[in-house]
């Protein structure tokens, strides 16, 4: 069915209960007399209510996110697995241990090929690395805002370990937050702004030893009197437990410049040194507590 | 699981807390997901019943209509089981009994209420497919903003914004009117 202006405009006013009793009706009528037009009518009903910015919809949004993230073997559905399987690692539990007693530890081979070994020196590797990164960034001339990482990173792999360990432990420094995915898809407030000429943060691909320039810039339009807000900008690792303990791995103020009329001007950069792995970046009012953007990028 | 955890659980669903959304799935998916493959489902059904057992004890919170006697995961569990059952029976058209017959108030048509997720998904799909310009003027249209609002946020003149808010809402709806999953749901 082709839809002209006026009927476009009938269907929106009636929606909106915008009719006289009297056009009702008789849009009503219509609307018996030509099914198109009645399915018509319902297509703009379900559309007006199904992508409203409505707590039913944001919380459809979050239920739809988590059940993607489940796959064939649903979240915590190990727990009765693992009780099967300890059967069959008692034996090998036995043995290990047998084995352990009968050598004494410093014969032990130090490639770090049981278990045991890799746990212990995946924890010492992090100890190291992070020596190394002070070095490495002791070796770059230091640039106003140089960022320290170590603490809040995801670790660089071991170089002790097994040759498929490094992909693991940087597979998992790329993991989805979905905590701050979410937030990238839903609208953060309520729409009193609007991001316009946004230039984001591109992924970047560097060695090891080489800073970054981080650059985010945009137009932000609101009504909102934000001359006297203090904003900040986040950035935060992918773990979880980064955002859900609100540690990020670095802040910075960032300024706002009052370019027209209710918009403001924001040019973030920064020399920062990061290791492999996915990061999001949040630009929060800082005095209000309200978040304005979430961003992320890759360091590869 | 004490009332505490109770009231958490229903605040955290009232008020779109994802945390606790998160947890509830790690809590109460698991025993769903074994029900529904138990009873000729797939890990897919058992998402959709799941989701549409969160969001029918959402609607009943908002309405302040709803107290719970038992730990919030017995409860979501029965509510998905019946939902479920429901779904069998329309698919086979063969009684299905039940085994918990209490009343919880949730006598809603589920199959209206399984179509309108199908919709949301499918409007959300089309609508990622607009031009950026049209996602926003929408945006502002579902959001009851006024035409003088649009016209001011997008820089047009009042009447481009109603233009504009006509073609972009006839847009969307015809790139969901040419999905077949569209006349799927619709026919459903």
């Amino acid at each position: 069915m082709a839809l002209n202006e006026e009927i476009y405009g009938k269907i929106q006013d009636y929606l909106a209960g915008g009719l006289s009793e009297q056009e009702r009706i008789a849009f009503e009528q219509m609307m018996n007399a030509d099914e198109a037009l009645a399915q018509e009518v319902a297509l703009h009903a379900d559309m007006e209510e199904l992508l409203a910015d409505s707590m039913e919809n944001k919380l459809r949004a979050s239920l739809q996110l988590l059940s993607n993230q489940v796959q064939e073997e649903p979240l915590g559905s190990g727990r009765s697995l693992s009780i099967k399987w300890l059967w069959l690692l008692i034996p090998v539990v036995l043995f290990a241990g047998w084995w352990l007693l009968k050598s004494p530890l410093q014969d032990q081979p130090s490639s770090g090929n049981i278990p045991r070994k890799i746990i212990m020196d995946s924890q010492e590797e992090a100890r190291d690395e992070s020596t190394e990164e002070t070095e490495i960034e002791e070796a770059i001339p230091k640039t106003e805002g140089l960022e320290e990482q170590q603490q809040q990173e995801p670790s660089l792999p071991s170089k002790t370990e097994k040759p498929s360990s490094p992909n693991r432990v940087i597979a998992a420094n790329f993991e989805p937050n979905p905590s701050l995915e979410f937030l990238m898809d839903n609208n953060l407030r309520s729409d009193d702004y609007e991001w316009t000429e946004t230039q984001l943060q591109k992924n970047v691909t560097k060695t090891a030893s080489e800073a970054f320039t981080f650059r985010f810039s945009g137009n932000l339009k609101t009504t909102a009197d934000l001359s006297k807000q203090q904003f900040k900008l986040h950035i935060f690792s992918n773990k979880p437990e980064a955002f859900e303990e609100f540690s990020p791995s670095a802040t910075h103020d960032l300024i706002l410049q009052s370019t027209a009329t209710d918009t403001y001007q924001i040019d973030f950069q920064k020399q920062m040194m990061l290791s492999p792995g996915l990061y999001y970046y949040l630009i929060e009012d800082f005095s209000e507590e309200q978040i304005y953007f979430v961003g992320k990028f890759e360091v590869r | 699981m004490d009332e505490s955890t109770n009231v958490r659980y229903l605040k955290g669903i009232a008020e779109n807390d994802y945390l606790v959304l998160q947890e509830i799935y790690k809590e109460s998916l698991p025993e769903v997901v074994k029900y529904v493959k138990q009873n000729s489902g797939t890990l897919d059904d058992a998402k959709d019943v799941f989701q549409e057992g969160i969001l029918a004890i959402y609607k009943k919170v908002v309405c302040n209509n709803l107290v719970l006697t038992t730990p919030f995961h017995v409860f979501l569990f029965i509510v998905c089981k019946r939902m479920w059952l429901k779904k069998i029976k329309r698919r086979s058209l063969k009684e299905v009994p039940f085994e918990h017959e209490e009343v919880f108030g949730f006598e809603d048509d589920y199959d209206e209420a399984f179509l309108k997720s199908r919709k949301w998904a499918l409007f959300n799909k089309k609508f990622k497919q607009l031009a950026e310009e049209c996602q926003k003027v929408l945006k502002m249209l579902f959001d009851k903003r006024s035409s003088k609002e649009i016209a001011e946020v997008m820089g047009y003149s009042e009447d481009y914004a109603k233009r504009k808010k006509y073609k972009c809402k006839i847009s969307l709806a015809e790139l969901i009117k040419s999905d077949p999953e569209y006349h799927y749901i619709i026919e459903s």
